[in-house]
């Protein structure tokens, strides 16, 4: 976990005190279980980083066949997506 | 985990014999309580979330059903493309693998000055944090002559169960060449893009067995969810089925199925009335209730804006969400990052919620909306993030294969929302 904040903190402008933080990496990569699970698209779990950094920049530049993943890529900043990447790169089957 | 609480643990799990996903450190006097009422999307993935947000929390369940029957996939029931049996899913994962202990008395009231709810049964739960996952219920008293007692007549089948079997059978029971009336409710209310899916199907099943049948929406909303793409399908699949007419209904004969609006009188072979809804009397004896008969909250941490310690999320909140199965899960995650943090001394980061619904006009046919919400710095107010950019649904003219690509899509989001809810 520690190193992902690190990472996040450094994507958050320094900002007055009752600004709240962006979202934790772990809070995004939760969303993506609504569909991503047993079932259903693919599982996250067991992807790298990179592996992920790069669907996901795919998805938001060149969607081809992405359908609503590409609206969804869209909702996220790169910085985001690879902080996204990283917290996933650690989840255990 | 100490044998005492291996042996505690195992009591609250129904002495499971599956292993916990979590070690949960359950020291009795000092583990922060959380009690979360309603067991729907909101309430079943708050409980698993929360243990993922906190090892220590004791977390309760306020559930008094041991099935829940989901609302996503029940229009697909109504026609027999699907089965209530499908729709069904037990809160024993959440017992066993994440540690949550259910209380299966039904929540009577909320006493926010002591931190206490008290059950049906008399028992008292002492809560540090206390969510509100109760949903919707209905205005009774909206519609002239759409009561609980013509409910039993005029089945709204707005909770899947027995009153979509009730609507199944009246939908067989249509006279040939007859109507099957919609009414919609004014928005806000539950699924806002199910009323014209249940069109849709009913005329896939009218095409096979009814085929000179019609389906009528009469719509209180000018607008709705998805309507290019509704529209492009009920002309492709169903031409001539089905019509909207945009009227609020204010009045429904039951015995003669006819509904009213400003304009005209409406008959129907089976009228299907969806009533207008609010949040939970629970909700509002409990002070969480403002005007409009929803829950303010705070859009970062889902706290009540009007009764401090006490979360409410899912379709009874007023936060800028949509009221979907999806969005009530992802505001439960978020909830339950914010309340762990909370617990901790910690601050609350902004959340970030993803609402996706698809809806299936036909078997093979779907189509989907998807939008990223997060907190407008702004405004201070849920909305789509990335200036905007997030959000977007299936495209206008697409070919029968997307379609057909889509439909197998909501297939596999219903299994995995499944799964993330109750697995």
């Amino acid at each position: 976990m520690r190193p992902i904040n690190v990472l996040l903190a450094g994507l958050v402008a320094l900002a007055p005190t009752t600004a709240f933080a962006g979202p934790s990496a772990k809070a995004m990569a939760n969303t993506c279980f609504i569909c991503h699970g047993p079932g259903g698209h693919e599982s996250l779990v067991g992807m790298s980083q990179k592996e992920l950094v790069e669907e996901m920049s795919e998805m938001k530049r060149e969607p081809g066949e992405g359908r609503l993943m590409a609206v969804i890529a869209k909702g996220f900043s790169d910085a985001e997506i690879k902080a996204m990447g990283a917290y996933i790169a650690t989840l255990k089957k | 985990m100490t044998d005492f609480n291996r042996r505690q643990f195992a009591a609250l799990a129904g002495a499971s014999l599956l292993l916990p996903l979590f070690n949960i450190k359950a020291s009795a006097a000092t583990a922060p309580r959380v009690v979360v009422i309603g067991g729907g999307f909101g309430g079943a993935t708050f409980a698993k979330y929360m243990r993922k947000a906190s090892a220590s929390a004791k977390i309760t369940l306020v559930e008094p059903k041991t099935t829940f029957i989901s609302c996503v996939g029940s229009n697909e029931a109504l026609v027999g493309i699907s089965t209530l049996q499908k729709l069904s899913f037990t809160y024993t994962k959440l017992k066993s693998l994440y540690g949550v202990t259910q209380a299966l008395s039904p929540a009577q009231s909320i006493d926010a000055v002591n931190k206490t709810v008290r059950l049906a049964s008399g028992a008292i739960l002492p809560y540090d944090r206390l969510v509100l996952s109760t949903g919707i219920e209905f205005r009774y008293d909206a519609i002239e002559g759409w009561n609980q007692s013509t409910e039993a007549l005029l089945p709204s089948a707005w909770h899947a169960g027995p009153e979509t079997t009730k609507l199944a059978a009246q939908l067989k029971a249509l006279p040939k060449g007859g109507t099957f009336i919609i009414t919609v409710p004014p928005m806000p209310y539950r699924c806002p893009p199910a009323p014209y899916e249940r069109a849709s199907l009913v005329a896939w099943y009218l095409k096979k067995n009814n085929p000179t049948a019609k389906v009528l929406i009469l719509d209180a909303n000018a607008t709705f969810p998805k309507q290019p793409l509704f529209e492009e399908g009920w002309a492709k699949l169903y031409p001539g089925m089905v019509s909207r007419i945009v009227g609020n209904v204010t009045a429904v004969d039951a015995a003669n199925r006819s509904a009213t609006t400003a304009d005209a009188t409406y008959k129907g072979g089976v009228l299907n009335v969806i009533p207008p809804q609010k949040a939970s009397a629970l909700a509002v004896s409990a002070g969480l209730v403002d005007a409009t008969g929803w829950c303010p909250v705070d859009v970062h941490s889902f706290e009540s804006k009007l009764v401090p310690g006490v979360h409410v999320i899912g379709d009874a909140a007023a936060s800028g969400l949509p009221k979907s199965g999806t969005s009530a899960s992802g505001g439960a995650k978020a909830a339950a990052e914010a309340i762990g943090n909370l617990l901790t001394g910690k601050s609350v980061t902004d959340p970030v919620i993803i609402n996706t619904c698809y809806s299936r006009l036909a078997p093979d046919y779907g189509i989907g909306i998807a939008s990223v919400f997060g907190v407008d710095a702004a405004t201070g107010k849920i909305a789509v993030r990335e200036a905007g950019a997030g959000t977007g649904m299936s495209p206008v003219g697409a070919s029968t294969s997307y379609r057909r690509k889509e439909a197998s899509d909501a297939t596999k989001w219903f299994k995995a929302m499944m799964a993330d809810t109750f697995a």
